[in-house]
């Protein structure tokens, strides 16, 4: 088993995961759905890295991120809701509001 | 193996293309649960059980779920769905940049040298005993160490989150606590002064106490 | 990897029995249009609309209820197997974290976030 061969696949996962967060920023809930990506291959490179090395604390590591997502996104969620109650869009470009 | 790795990873990578570029939500949502699948797929080629399932249970039968519910109750009008994207270009290849100067980086140092490596955790078998600092701290490993006599990995994973790493495991909690108040502390808008009608209260009035009596003496 | 023959083959009986159960419902259903079913009924409803209709925050909050507790029992699974070995310690670990998401379960009930109306 070749863990190089994850690593990059899980950074160039990671890295789409950024990307979409910048480029798309038309909507606020495809950019919820990015930083789940990116939490995700996160977790990915702690586990492998737990494998790899034959360590459990990439596995307790992996546990905390994912608790972490679940908040991030029971958190983002709510705040999406809000705004949409707010301003009927999900337009991340709107969001001025305290740029004064 | 490596040819389930290949097609695991193609479609993994695959999705999340598929899924920056629909231009409705739904189908969004719908990507990222074959990218959750296709990450647990990784894990069982890692061999790791409890985490494929954890991952299926959390991430494709909570998140995906919640994310959906909040597509469905926003009602995004149609016409935001077919715009197309629009961003920040420059930043991002900036960041882009970054990020694969600092993957080529990581990929071609030498493991050994590594300055982010850290000291792993004494044991009692090779610890000499020069120091009487940490004799103290390493005392507290190898109390833990006696329990560990479980050879399952889920185990193992017991003994480090309920024993060594129990001060994580409230904090985790904490985290939960703020995320199920902020939830509910923000959404929910419901006015408390608004008279609901509760039917149950209404039938079982006696009519007969409804009435005020005043004494004689105080008209 | 032959132990897990078992679980690909679920897993293709299940998208099998998806993907038959839709076609053959979208073959065998009758499909005849008139003018009568096209038009809005007497009430003012349509007779199509949107699958995507708002609905109420209720299920949202209580998908939130039902993430934080998913991940809860998700974390009982290595104390049964390996934490019950820490012993007193471990225990009141876990029974804290037990009542701390117990608060906030409890909080969410008291604001009145479970109640239909």
């Amino acid at each position: 088993m070749n863990s190089a061969l994850f690593l990059c696949t899980v950074v160039v996962l990671f890295g789409m995961g950024a990307l979409g967060t910048f480029l798309n920023r038309r909507n606020f809930l495809i950019m919820l759905l990015c930083i789940e990506v990116m939490l995700l291959s996160v977790n990915l490179v702690f586990l492998t890295g737990s494998v790899t090395v034959d360590d459990l604390n990439g596995q307790l590591l992996a546990l905390w991120v994912l608790t972490a997502a679940a908040a991030e996104t029971a958190l983002g969620l709510a705040l999406c809701v809000l705004y949409f109650r707010l301003r009927s869009t999900l337009d991340v470009e709107l969001i001025s509001l305290m740029k004064g | 193996m490596s040819s389930s790795f290949a097609l695991i990873a193609t479609g993994a990578l695959m999705s999340v293309f598929l899924m920056m570029r629909s231009k409705n939500p739904v189908h969004s949502v719908f990507y990222l649960v074959l990218l959750f699948l296709h990450c647990s797929g990784l894990l069982v080629l890692l061999g790791l059980e409890y985490f494929v399932l954890l991952q299926l249970l959390v991430y494709v039968g909570a998140l995906a779920i919640l994310f959906l519910f909040v597509v469905m109750l926003l009602d995004i009008p149609s016409t935001e769905i077919l715009r197309h994207q629009r961003g920040t270009y420059p930043v991002a290849g900036v960041l882009g940049l970054c990020l694969i100067l600092s993957a080529l980086l990581a990929f071609t140092q030498p493991l050994v040298e590594s300055p982010f490596q850290t000291s792993p955790i004494p044991t009692t078998s090779t610890f000499t005993g020069q120091n009487s600092d940490f004799v103290s701290s390493s005392r507290h490993y190898s109390f833990w160490n006696n329990y560990r006599t479980a050879t399952s990995t889920v185990a193992n994973l017991g003994i480090r989150l309920y024993g060594v790493h129990a001060d994580l495991l409230i904090i985790r909690s904490l985290l939960l606590l703020v995320a199920m108040v902020g939830a509910v502390g923000l959404t929910l808008k419901r006015p408390v002064s608004v008279p609901n009608q509760d039917v149950f209260r209404q039938h079982y009035v006696d009519f007969q106490k409804s009435l005020v009596q005043i004494p004689q003496n105080k008209i | 990897m032959t132990e897990y023959v078992g679980v690909l083959l679920y897993i293709a009986i299940a998208v099998g029995l998806g993907i038959v159960i839709l076609f053959r419902s979208y073959k065998v259903r009758p499909r005849r249009l008139d003018l009568e079913k096209a038009t809005a009924y007497e009430c003012g409803f349509e007779p199509f609309g949107e699958a995507r209709s708002p609905f109420d925050i209720g299920f949202y909050l209580v998908a939130i209820l039902f993430l934080i507790f998913d991940i809860e029992v998700a974390f009982l699974l290595p104390w049964v197997l390996g934490g019950i070995s820490t012993g007193s310690s471990g225990f009141f670990a876990f029974l804290l974290f037990l009542v701390v998401l117990t608060i906030g379960f409890v909080f969410e009930w008291q604001k009145g976030a479970l109640e239909w109306s």
